[in-house]
């Protein structure tokens, strides 16, 4: 880290003038000038507004779609085609549709983080709940488990592993849309400060901004794996 | 039914399976009784459908034709009368030792505190007290086996099925579990129907061993063993046990390499 951070700082030093690399101290001024306004963090409410949402969205309507479409064959089935088109698809062409159907609100912006990250959760869980062991299912049938008490006792739990995967990866995926979709096209919150950023050459601020938008993937990456470690204490 | 009347009555039963569109017969016409109290053992080559005949029992599988009774009533499904202990133990890896003994009485749908009760009292019965928050990861192979005993146990079932249950142990390890559930077994007497393919262990602990021939199974040969009761561990050096492992084997051997 210490060497990146020099390396970094040298190379700025060298490009001096050229607009292309601010050094290290540069971007670390300019990031501490951000965090005292405002208007940075009124960016970033609005940035953040969507990923949570978003990403609630996501948690509320993919683990009970992935446990349907693991658990009942016909529904697994029935969503295949959909959750392969979102996954294999680039997802970016799509902000222009939400626009146009959600206009340039929060609808918009949240739908897009919805489309980068439900499809993995979903895949993630309904492998999961497919994938219960057999010998745990005669288990519970054989000591006369209801069809409803093997779903809760048996599969619910079996699935945690798969679930908590799913959620890693769909919160990764969740901010790349959040910053796809103001980058592309709805220019607000912290999209719209690096776009505005970009266009006036300002590149220490430009970096302390992308430095914050990797912040919050770092953060939002870290606390996915420690909520999966909570989950999955037994294994 | 008197006290040594028939528990377990399996009348001509057949079951196929398909394999890559072949239709297979596992087992074939296959019939025998078992009394109250008895202890049978089930051993046959691979293949015999001991395993499958097991799953009819517990009534996890249908036969495809013939009937099983169990206490007089038809199979139709699992039921609280029979517990089935298997062969990779089958525990639930994030339930504790007690969540997953109490598991059975849960599913009935008793009450926490007399399910946790009963539960510890299978527990130390199978010599496991003291381990009751431990995580089935936390235990050796013979001990979730143990696990999985007083999970059968805690429901105090007429029946005890047991699907190769010692299958998955080391040897040392199978030999005390076996100790421990002939003890146990002598102290609780109950019905037990285990499947194994070890021929020592079938004797030591059954009062008939059920020879099964290779698929199709049915019945090839019942031996009933000449070993007094009680036992313990010291009938295994016996001239007696020695003839009757003997005696199984030679029929088997016949069985296994035709």
């Amino acid at each position: 880290m210490a060497v990146l951070l020099l390396t970094w700082e040298w190379a700025g030093r060298r490009a001096a003038g050229t607009l292309t690399l601010p050094p290290a101290s540069a971007v670390a001024v300019a990031l501490a000038a951000q965090l005292v306004d405002g208007r940075f963090w009124s960016a970033m409410a609005v940035t953040l507004q969507a990923l949570v949402v978003g990403f609630a969205l996501i948690v509320a309507v993919g683990i009970p779609a992935g446990l349907a479409a693991g658990h009942v064959p016909a529904v697994g089935r029935a969503l295949n085609p959909y959750l392969q088109f979102l996954l294999a698809v680039p997802a970016s062409p799509l902000v222009p549709l939400f626009v146009i159907a959600f206009g340039i609100g929060l609808a918009a912006r949240v739908a897009t983080v919805v489309v980068f990250g439900i499809a993995v959760l979903v895949v993630n869980t309904a492998a999961a709940a497919r994938q219960t062991p057999t010998r745990l299912i005669d288990m519970a049938r054989a000591f006369g488990a209801s069809r409803r008490q093997l779903f809760v006792r048996v599969v619910l739990p079996a699935s945690v592993p798969g679930i908590a995967a799913g959620l890693r990866l769909a919160s990764a995926r969740a901010v790349v849309g959040m910053v796809v979709s103001e980058l592309i096209i709805i220019s607000v919150g912290l999209g719209r400060l690096i776009s505005t950023y970009s266009a006036t050459f300002d590149v220490a601020n430009l970096y302390a901004i992308v430095v914050v938008v990797l912040a919050i993937g770092v953060g939002v990456a870290r606390s996915m794996t420690w909520l999966e470690r909570r989950l999955v204490r037994w294994a | 039914m008197g006290m040594n009347g028939t528990v377990i009555e399996v009348s001509e039963v057949s079951r196929h399976f398909r394999i890559a569109g072949h239709e297979l017969t596992a087992l074939f016409g296959l019939s025998f009784a078992v009394r109250r109290g008895e202890f049978v053992s089930i051993i046959g080559p691979s293949g015999c459908g001991k395993t499958t005949l097991l799953r009819m029992l517990a009534g996890l599988i249908e036969p495809h034709g013939g009937q099983i009774r169990v206490g007089g009533r038809p199979v139709r499904g699992p039921g609280r009368d029979r517990a089935v202990v298997f062969q990779d133990f089958a525990l639930l890896p994030w339930e504790t030792v007690l969540g997953n003994v109490a598991f059975p009485l849960e599913i009935q749908g008793l009450p926490r505190g007399e399910r946790e009760e009963r539960a510890r009292r299978a527990i130390a019965l199978v010599g496991l007290a003291g381990f009751e928050a431990s995580y089935p990861y936390q235990l050796s192979g013979g001990m979730q086996q143990r696990v999985g005993l007083a999970r059968a146990l805690v429901v105090d079932p007429e029946t005890l099925l047991m699907d190769e249950p010692f299958g998955a142990l080391d040897a040392q390890t199978r030999h005390l579990l076996q100790d421990e559930v002939l003890a146990l077994w002598q102290a609780h007497p109950k019905t037990v129907v285990m499947v194994t393919h070890d021929m020592e262990e079938a004797v030591y602990l059954s009062d008939r061993v059920l020879i099964l021939t290779a698929r199709p199974g049915r019945l090839a040969r019942e031996v009933a063993v000449p070993l007094p009761r009680p036992r313990d561990e010291s009938v295994r050096r016996s001239a007696a046990f020695a003839e009757a492992v003997e005696d199984v084997w030679s029929s088997l051997r016949t069985l296994v390499a035709a």
